[in-house]
């Protein structure tokens, strides 16, 4: 699952060390910022710092109910790039009314940034082996886009503007 | 047509800068392999067989002679002096070289041109009927519906990574569908409701490929404004719930068909209840599309007497009668261009036709022209004055063959001889048959007949729908080909049924010569090869095929 040490590039190009830290096999939730799994959710109370949930592609909020009021962030893993139901998962947990971090973890890279940014991603941990200054750089690939997504509410073939 | 704006053009030169930036990472190792293939096929670049393929986007198949003479040029200055015209009304070059693809696509974004969205598992360039808005009888001009889905599906954030490829069709004429619709991912086809106002029916999970399928329909009428809130509704039910584990199952035709259309629809009407409201196009936006396309300003001109021509020079006749269509307006008429012929790849076009193919557009028409589902390419606004030079001069290049919709004007995918999907070649298979029926009285007599080949399952030939059908098989290495019959793309679709075991190669137009004197020797007065086979069915066909 999660690589605590990989760093954490923000939307709007910030480049940050990850707060987060995994419940390990011994069960202890650490101090500070915890993230937990669909299994380790009845641990979130005893988190003292910010709380994170982490999802996979067997998690859709479509069939499950998370405390998405209780959440700082959610992480949404990417196992495979090409693999895009974690944009459809993000757009349905901010159309349920979560305000929160969303989080892509994984197989994420420059080139996959400019989506993420647009479904509503507000951070993003580029995976190990790349360059995050360098990746940081795909977030202004596109300056307009045509949709209307989390990020941009119309559209401009719905309102003509250009 | 659909002229860019700043905002059009800006986005565009993002992409090539963008994709340069992507070639290089990969050609310095900082992309893997892996990495580099969705984002390339996502540019239309595909490594073939021999050399890569570059798809370029037509939307719709509609061009300008600015955007052809780019294309000529760079099909001389970057590869061998032709291009393609595919089935999705894209046009392909065969022989780019990788590290030139970013400078390629810089050049056709000079002329509001582009590879996006051309392969990989997005959604694909939207098609229509390449007579969309200069024939007769529409319930209103497909294009605008056609340029909205463009903007809509271009770099659509959620959607770039669906489990597969994703087509869409727009039909809006109720006696003929030239965009075989009902096979693709979304139908759309314009209708009015009873009060008249127009909107669209929706249908779903059509297909070709390994399981191909007649599209279901899943709304009898969608208003106009809701179309975009509809489609996005739909992708999302696909987006996460298509099947990802194997990539034969992964089409959104086999999702609808695992959960029924009835239910596949309840979700998606669950969704549409969500984006419905936000997505929602205001009434000036789509009046500011229908202007976009706003008829030429034709003149007014009468239609002509052509008895005495005709009757000088019968060829004229032949080409008129085949190759020309009714246009809307008086005194004007639909040319198409075949780029058919023995000794060449069907829908391949040369640059010098490509320049000469502008210079005609030019001189005859607004300068547009539309490439077609056929791999034609059509002068769709010529004054019916100066159809007899164009012939003359379309003669005189050898351009004038008279053969649009009968058995020698063959769809035909790249097949082995290119693409390394394929099981079998399909052009020398294509080029057998040509040479066989090269007499135009034999075609004139077996009447308008679809032959369509594919050299794999993938289906690019569209065999299925083919009149004939004729698909590449494997068979213990050796290339076989297995022949359906019966196959219709038309508003009565339907799928060709198997005649029987696969053929070698060399016995092909031997097969389909004996398939059409059983037609020839059973038909009815006036009844055409598919009418013939619907009503006496398979059985006399395979007797004498296999006799």
């Amino acid at each position: 699952m999660l690589n605590t040490t990989l760093q954490v590039l923000s939307k709007d190009g910030a480049i940050a060390d990850n707060s987060y830290q995994i419940i390990a096999e011994d069960s202890i939730v650490p101090q500070g910022d915890v993230v937990v799994t669909t299994a380790q959710l009845d641990q979130l109370a005893n988190i003292q710092g910010k709380k994170a949930l982490y999802i996979t592609v067997n998690d859709s909020s479509e069939v499950h109910q998370f405390p998405l009021h209780e959440l700082d962030a959610i992480f949404i893993e990417f196992a495979g790039f090409g693999d895009g139901r974690g944009y459809s998962f993000a757009a349905l947990l901010r159309r349920k009314g979560y305000q929160g971090e969303l989080r892509a973890v994984g197989d994420v890279f420059k080139d996959v940034l400019n989506y993420l940014k647009r479904s509503g991603f507000d951070t993003f941990v580029v995976k190990e082996g790349k360059d995050i200054q360098e990746a940081a750089a795909g977030l202004q690939d596109f300056t307009h886009p045509y949709q209307a997504s989390t990020a941009v509410a119309q559209a401009s073939y719905q309102t003509g503007s250009v | 047509m659909y002229l860019y704006t700043d905002f059009d053009q800006q986005l565009i030169n993002q992409r090539v800068a963008q994709f340069r930036d992507q070639t290089e990472r990969y050609l310095a190792g900082k992309l893997t392999e892996d990495e580099y293939r969705p984002l390339r096929l996502q540019n239309g670049l595909y490594v073939q067989r021999y050399a890569p393929m570059l798809r370029i986007a037509v939307p719709y198949g509609l061009m300008n002679t600015k955007q052809l003479r780019k294309i000529a040029q760079i099909s001389t200055e970057y590869d061998r002096g032709y291009a393609h015209v595919s089935t999705r009304q894209n046009i392909q070059l065969n022989w780019p070289a990788l590290e030139n693809v970013p400078d390629i696509l810089a050049e056709l974004a000079t002329v509001q041109m582009h590879a996006v969205q051309t392969s990989g598992n997005c959604i694909r360039n939207t098609t229509t009927d390449q007579f969309a808005g200069v024939v007769a009888g529409e319930i209103a001009d497909p294009r605008p519906t056609c340029e909205l889905i463009r903007q809509w599906s271009t770099f659509h954030p959620e959607f770039a990574f669906l489990p597969r490829k994703f087509k869409i069709a727009v039909s809006a004429l109720e006696e003929k569908d030239r965009a075989a619709t009902a096979f693709h991912d979304i139908g759309v086809y314009i209708v009015r409701n009873e009060a008249g106002e127009m909107g669209y029916k929706i249908m779903v999970g059509g297909g070709l490929g390994r399981t191909p399928i007649i599209g279901s329909v899943i709304r009898e009428f969608l208003p106009r404004e809701d179309l975009i809130a509809y489609l996005e509704a739909t992708l999302r039910v696909y987006n996460l719930h298509g099947r990802r584990d194997n990539k034969y199952k992964a089409r959104i035709k086999i999702l609808v068909k695992a959960l029924t259309p009835q239910v596949f629809a309840e979700k998606v009407e669950a969704e549409f209840e969500h984006t419905r409201d936000a997505l929602k196009i205001q009434p000036e936006i789509l009046k500011k599309l229908d202007e976009e396309f706003t008829p030429f300003d034709y003149q007014d001109l009468e239609d002509q007497d052509f008895t005495a021509l005709f009757a000088e020079y019968p060829k004229f006749k032949q080409w008129f009668n085949v190759n020309t269509n009714a246009h809307k307006v008086k005194g004007y008429r639909i040319v198409t261009i075949s780029l058919k012929r023995a000794g060449v790849a069907p829908g391949d076009v040369t640059t010098e036709e490509m320049n000469l193919i502008a210079d005609l557009a030019d001189k005859y028409t607004f300068g547009e022209f539309r490439t077609t589902h056929e791999q034609n390419i059509s002068l769709v606004d010529v004054p019916q004055k100066d159809l007899f030079e164009l012939w003359q001069t379309l003669e005189q290049h050898n351009m004038a063959r008279a053969h649009i919709g009968f058995i020698t004007d063959i769809i035909c995918c790249p097949g082995g001889d290119f693409c390394s999907l394929a099981n079998a070649k399909s052009i020398p298979i294509s080029e057998a048959i040509s040479r066989r029926f090269d007499d135009l009285d034999t075609i004139y007599n077996l009447g308008e007949l679809d032959l369509n080949i594919s050299g794999c399952m993938n289906a690019c030939g569209h065999h299925h729908v083919g009149n004939i059908g004729i698909l590449g098989v494997d068979k213990k290495g050796a290339e076989f080909y297995q022949i359906t019959l019966g196959g219709h793309a038309d508003h009565d679709a339907s799928l060709g049924d198997i005649l029987g075991p696969s053929f070698a190669a060399d016995v092909v137009p031997d097969v389909i010569e004996e398939i059409l004197n059983t037609y020839l020797d059973l038909r009815l007065e006036g009844e055409r090869f598919i009418e013939t086979y619907r009503r006496v069915g398979i059985q006399p066909f395979k007797e004498r095929a296999y006799a």
